[in-house]
Formats: structure tokens, sequence, C-alpha cells
């Protein structure tokens, strides 16, 4: 019996790549022979998984698990598939968040949706990053077993060296760092953090800096309103950092004060618990997946109002109490997202399903 | 044992406030802000230049076939197949091969030339520190 896992893309520092990969390695030391097949691998991984179009034949007794976070034409091939079939459900940013932004990425959502729709009766088993995402399965129906799981994500990664350039360049000069890390994507609603910075800068704290961490490829045309909103707003102080290597984010991860998230969608938001590893208090509005992977950790905003944001980071960022309280509150939710375990977690399902369905 | 801070507490002290003080945020809106490309330098990562000048490199030359796997009977048609259509597949791979060759000689270049400008830039920022300490 083998364990496929199969996936459209496989990329660098991509959160569904890392939770193959570990997955991959779990299932390793389980004993059992399994592989990884992608469509599209960054030059960076080759040799970690092979060529879609050469996956193998599987046999009944064999397990694909396929990972669905975007439209694929892979989906209605693992839909085929005689063998045990698993998803392994990151979910699906909905379509309308691109709108007048991009079409490429509107239609691959939209595909993805349906794609989901479609696998609801096709599927033995899912695993969902989180409740919000098991729900989801549930409305779209799937009667299968589901069970919530959160990603693997490499912790021991996070001990690496900070980039000194970018310690040096931010490090003791008087600011307040408010942080967010995300691709720029108008989910994410970077413009709410804007809005919320401009109330803190302006009335409350004028030596305090937005870094707004995260790649904008594809999502140009919202890149460039974003940072024209900034010039309209005459906000100094606000960093888009672009694409950077993993010892630039780990800095300033490092110079963070606070972690800001208004994001609108999230299948499961890695960001919040590397913010929680930081030990950077997080304030987050309280959307998809987020109240589900914060537990009760960090401080959710129940409404979008920049100055409540504002005058709530003020409270986080001069209340020592309070402060104390929530870093309290992460550091012992950031247990459950441990390596150990979600390994331990994993092999419980997975050990269970095969018991279950063993043929 | 320590008091916990009631942070619901806090968050509707925060709102009342706002309410009594009618506390707004007179921006413009986001909805209004120019999609237009805003004139910038994109950061450049060196590294991540270097290590995809590695990769063309190492991946610019192509096979024709990956190695045939199977049984013999398997195998013998693999071969009977690739014999057949080697007179499209050959040509195609040699055009791909020789563009693949000249782009990854492009790339090289290009980056001897950042490596001769990087160098220029560090003597002349150099030279104007020197500059200005006189």
């Amino acid at each position: 019996m083998k364990i496929i896992q199969m996936l459209p893309s496989l990329a660098f520092g991509d959160a569904v790549s890392n939770d193959a990969l570990a997955i991959r390695e779990v299932l390793s030391r389980m004993g059992y022979e399994t592989r990884i097949y992608a469509e599209n691998i960054q030059y960076k991984l080759q040799g970690q998984a092979r060529a879609y179009r050469r996956m193998e034949r599987t046999r009944k007794s064999d397990v694909v698990l396929y990972h669905h976070s975007i439209g694929a034409d892979m989906a209605f091939d693992f839909e085929k598939l005689s063998c045990r079939k698993v998803m392994i459900y990151h979910n699906i940013t909905p379509p309308e968040f691109f709108d007048g932004y991009d079409n490429r990425s509107k239609r691959l959502m939209v595909y993805g949706q349906a794609t989901t729709k479609c696998l609801a009766d096709k599927v033995d088993y899912c695993l969902a990053d989180s409740e919000y995402n098991k729900q989801e399965l549930r409305a779209m129906g799937y009667t299968c077993p589901i069970d919530v799981r959160p990603v693997f994500i490499p912790l021991l990664d996070y001990e690496k060296k900070p980039s000194k350039k970018i310690l040096d360049r931010y490090a003791d000069d008087g600011y307040t760092n408010i942080l967010f890390v995300g691709r720029i994507s108008p989910n994410k609603k970077q413009e709410d953090i804007i809005r919320a910075f401009y109330y803190y800068k302006r009335n409350i704290n004028r030596k305090s800096r937005l870094i707004l961490v995260g790649n904008s490829a594809g999502m140009e045309k919202y890149s460039y309103k974003l940072k024209n909103y900034v010039d309209e707003l005459k906000l100094a102080d606000v960093v888009f950092t672009g694409s950077i290597p993993f010892d630039e984010i780990l800095a300033y991860y490092h110079l963070a004060d606070l972690f800001l998230c208004m994001s609108e969608h999230e299948g499961f938001c890695v960001p919040l618990v590397e913010a929680m590893y930081f030990d950077v208090p997080i304030l987050a509005y309280e959307s998809s997946a987020i109240p589900y992977t914060l537990g009760d950790a960090g401080v959710l905003l129940g409404e979008k109002d920049p100055v409540l944001a504002g005058e709530m980071m003020h409270r986080i960022l001069s209340d020592e109490a309070l402060r104390q309280q929530i870093l309290q509150k992460q550091r012992a939710r950031l247990k459950d997202f441990s390596f150990e375990a979600v390994q331990a977690l994993f092999e419980g399902q997975i050990g269970a399903f095969l018991e279950e369905t063993g043929r | 044992m320590n008091e916990q801070v009631n942070i619901e507490q806090i968050m509707e002290e925060i709102r009342q406030e706002i309410r009594e003080k009618g506390i707004s945020l007179d921006i413009p809106e986001f909805a209004g802000a120019s999609e237009k490309p805003v004139a910038e330098i994109a950061p450049f990562d060196r590294n991540e230049f270097d290590r995809g000048v590695l990769a063309v490199q190492r991946n610019a030359q192509l096979e024709c076939y990956a190695p045939i796997l199977g049984n013999p009977i398997i195998k013998f048609i693999k071969r009977f197949v690739r014999k057949m259509v080697n007179f499209i597949i050959a040509p195609i791979v040699e055009d791909q091969n020789a563009f693949n060759a000249a782009a990854a000689e492009t790339i090289s270049s290009l980056q001897s030339y950042i490596n001769e400008l990087e160098k220029r830039v560090g003597e002349l920022e150099a030279s104007a520190v020197k500059g200005e300490r006189k």
C-alpha cells in the first residue's frame, strides 16, 4: 500500500507545500511508502516531488491525499481514482474578493469552488485545516467523515538567524513597529490595516511604523492601489517589503511590537502562529478561521472600526498587564501547533482512517 | 494571584469613549484610490537572482526522453513509438536546447555585468564618503 500526495504546486515557503513535505516525513516515519506529485515544482524544491504528469498508477489498496486550495484540473483526475481518496482542504478564497483586481485569480477560485462542490460525494475522508473549513465542507454537502487538523508549520525554521541588515536598519530607533505578514491580496484587507495604523499614528503615537510583509505577484493592481492610498493619506513610515528572503521575514518578526490582522478570509492563517512563536501580541479582526486558529489567544475585533482598532492597539502596547496576559495565552495556544502535537493528531487520524477502510 | 484583565470590558470602554467624544476617521475611502502603478524601483534580491542563474545553467540542457521503465513488452513498445516520433521530437528539442544555451549565456553575462556594476558602485560610494569627510 502506498500513500501518495497530489497538489497543483510545490513552492518554497508556501504553507500548503510545507504541509505536504511534513506529511511525507511523518508518513515515512510511520513506515509507509509515500511520494508527492505536483503539476508545478519550483526549482528550489526539485527532487522533493515528482512531476504529476508521471504519476504512478494507483491500486485500490493505495491512498491518495489531495491538497485542495485552488482550482486545478488534477482534482478531476483525483475524482476518478479507484483507491481510497482523502481531501486535505485548505480552503478556497471566495472569488468575489478579486473583482476588479485579477480576473485570472477570480476564475481559478470560481473553478476551485466548483471543484470542491463536485468532490462532495467522491471522497472517503477529509482533513480540514480548521473548524471553519470543516463547516464549509459540510455546508457544501460533504457527508464523509471530516476531521480538523492544523497545518504542519516548520517552527524550527524560525530559530534561524534573522537578517542583520534589517535589524540594523530598524532596531532601537524608538519606533513602535506594527506588523502584518501575508500575501498582498484583497481578501487580507491590507487597506484596513493602513486605516487603523493611520488613526494610531496620527492620534496616538507618531513614532510608529507599519510593516506589510508580503509578495504582491499577481495582485499588482491591488498593490498599486494600496501604495497610492498611503500616498493620498500622506502617511509616512509604511513599509511594503515585497518578496523577501526568509531571514528578513524573521527580522521583521523580531522587530514587531504588535501583529495586526484585518483579513476577511483565511483558511487557517499561519502568520498568526508565527506571531505567537515570536511573542508578538496579536490584534485580529474576527473572521473566517481566525478565531479558531487563535482559540482564546490574541485579541479579536468584532467590527471593522479603525478608531477602535487604533485605540485597542494603544491599550495593548501601553498596558503591560494586558500585554502579558495576551502573551501568556498565546504561548499556551502555540503548543497546539508544535510539530509533535500536530504529528500525534495526524497519526491518530490517518491511522484510524486506514484501519476503518482497510482493504 | 494576578487579576485577569477583562479585554471585553476594555473594548466596551473604548467604544463608549468613541461614542461620547464622537471620534471618527475622516479620511478618503480606499475605494477611491488610484490603481495606477507607482513609480518605484522594485526590490532586487541578489541571492534569489544568483540561485536562479544556477538553476538556469543546471537545467538548460534538455534530454529528448526520460529513461524507459516497465516490463520487457512495455519497453519494446515504448522504444518502437520513440523511433516513430523521433523525427518530430529531436529537431524541436535541438532548437529548444539552442535557445536555452543562448539564454543561459546571456543571463550569465548579465550576472557578470551586475557584479561589475556593484563593484563600481561600491568604489564610487567609498570615494563619496571620503569626499564628505574632508
